[in-house]
């Protein structure tokens, strides 16, 4: 018999030359061990059926955050009973805050395009009256809010001209000037003023939101 | 648990609605308090049948600022709620799919005021930008009150929006007509010639006028003029 390493045996017993019989003992046990590694691979391994108890059990066992506690307690689906009277109130409920917004817009100032013109930006518009002997002229109007307090406008050096720059949003306004704190008066330069149902007379702004 | 929770969730709503009703706060401080009692049932009213509430504020502070005593300031904000309410009701018939803002809602108002009727303003719909018609409505208004036939008026308008012209521009209409009526006879005269300075496009057939003049940045001069 040849005196084989035990690389030329497993060379001979991989080529088939020899059988497992005829390799040495240590090398046949070696390769039983190997069989028997791949038989257990090949076999379906079933996880026991008391596994997923246990584990559920574990996971319920450690303590839950009061935030998960929330997430869950809003995620899980359950059955709500209502009253009829519950139901109603939340529906009562519900109209009253649609009511209370106003122009009975979800959202104020979104949802509709045409609203757009009031949410422009202002338009820096100039205003100019002529008031000889005057000693101080002021500019308000809706825009404003009716202030009293107004606008103050600036008197042009050696004239009768007074003038301010203001930033009016867009849109269509009533304005008027007040001459010495107390005198009313509609811009002249602003065409026929509009009655303004208190026996007065408002001008008439009309400012289109910024063109790009 | 579960009682609890939707508890939470009544209150955490009810808190959400305290911004809105808490919104006339600032009409509250100002107005002296016979004058918030005699206008709040007007301004309730308005507030459930959703009118554009800012033109109703705007007048009773206007009242307010001008010294008016509370019985005057009343009836001239009672009518001007039923005039928009009118407005709004008659803008829906004639445009039924339509969401109507609350400045177009107070320009229709303007515009109706001086007789145009709603089916003509219905018209400037037909070309309607991305942004209000509230300007557009309120022209056609001005235009009629300076003796412009409705019907012109409403076609000028829609034929600017239909070309695209300067917003900008159409608002200076009127003064820029009052200019002109200055040296002109006739309103429909003074009209094309304000047009031409503003360069608005001129609509055919308009008192004979070019149509299809080009738009342009107007000059601004003169008192309550943007771009100062």
């Amino acid at each position: 018999m040849m005196n084989r390493t035990n690389d030329e045996h497993l060379d001979a017993y991989l080529t088939g030359d020899v059988s497992l019989e005829d390799l040495p003992e240590a090398l046949q046990a070696e390769e039983r061990l190997l069989f028997g590694a791949m038989a257990m691979l090949r076999e379906d391994v079933r996880a026991p059926a008391s596994l997923k108890g246990a584990v559920m059990a574990e996971i319920a066992r450690r303590p839950r955050s009061r935030w998960r506690a929330m997430v869950d307690w809003l995620v899980r689906p359950r059955t709500v009973r209502l009253s009829p009277a519950m139901g109603l109130g939340f529906a009562v409920a519900a109209v009253a805050v649609l009511a209370l917004l106003p122009d009975g817009r979800l959202i104020p100032g979104s949802g509709d395009p045409a609203a757009a013109v009031s949410e422009a930006a202002p338009v820096l518009t100039r205003f100019v009256f002529v008031a000889p002997e005057a000693s101080q002229v002021t500019l308000t109007g809706d825009w404003v809010s009716w202030d009293t307090e107004g606008i103050r406008l600036t008197q042009l050096r050696g004239s009768d001209v007074w003038t301010v720059d203001v930033p009016v949003p867009p849109g269509v306004h009533e304005y008027s000037f007040i001459v010495d704190g107390s005198e009313w008066r509609p811009d002249p330069l602003a065409g026929e003023p509009v009655d303004d149902g208190f026996g007065r007379a408002n001008s008439v702004l009309m400012v289109a939101a910024s063109e790009a | 648990m579960m009682r609890r929770g939707i508890l939470w969730l009544a209150v955490l709503f009810l808190v959400g609605t305290f911004p809105a009703a808490g919104q006339d706060t600032d009409l509250e401080s100002r107005l002296p308090p016979e004058v918030l009692s005699a206008v709040q049932p007007i301004l309730d009213a308005a507030r459930r049948d959703s009118l554009p509430l800012a033109p109703l504020e705007s007048k009773i502070l206007e009242g307010v600022a001008k010294g008016v005593p509370a019985q005057r300031i009343v009836p001239v904000t009672q009518r001007l709620a039923d005039e928009l309410r009118t407005t709004r009701e008659l803008l829906r018939e004639a445009l039924p799919s339509a969401a109507l803002a609350g400045g177009e809602v107070s320009g229709a108002a303007l515009a109706m005021r001086q007789g145009v009727p709603p089916g003509q303003l219905a018209r400037l719909w037909e070309n309607r930008p991305a942004h209000s018609l509230e300007i557009p409505l309120a022209v056609v208004g001005e235009l009629a009150r300076r003796g412009i036939p409705a019907e012109e008026a409403v076609e000028v308008m829609r034929h600017a929006l239909q070309t695209g012209a300067s917003m900008s521009a159409a608002a200076q209409l009127p003064s820029r007509m009052d200019l002109s009526m200055t040296g002109a006879p006739a309103p429909q005269a003074a009209l094309l010639e304000a047009l031409r300075t503003l360069g608005i496009p001129i609509p055919p057939h308009a008192g004979g006028g070019r149509p299809g003049s080009p738009p342009g940045r107007p000059p601004g001069v003169g008192g309550g003029l943007p771009g100062g």
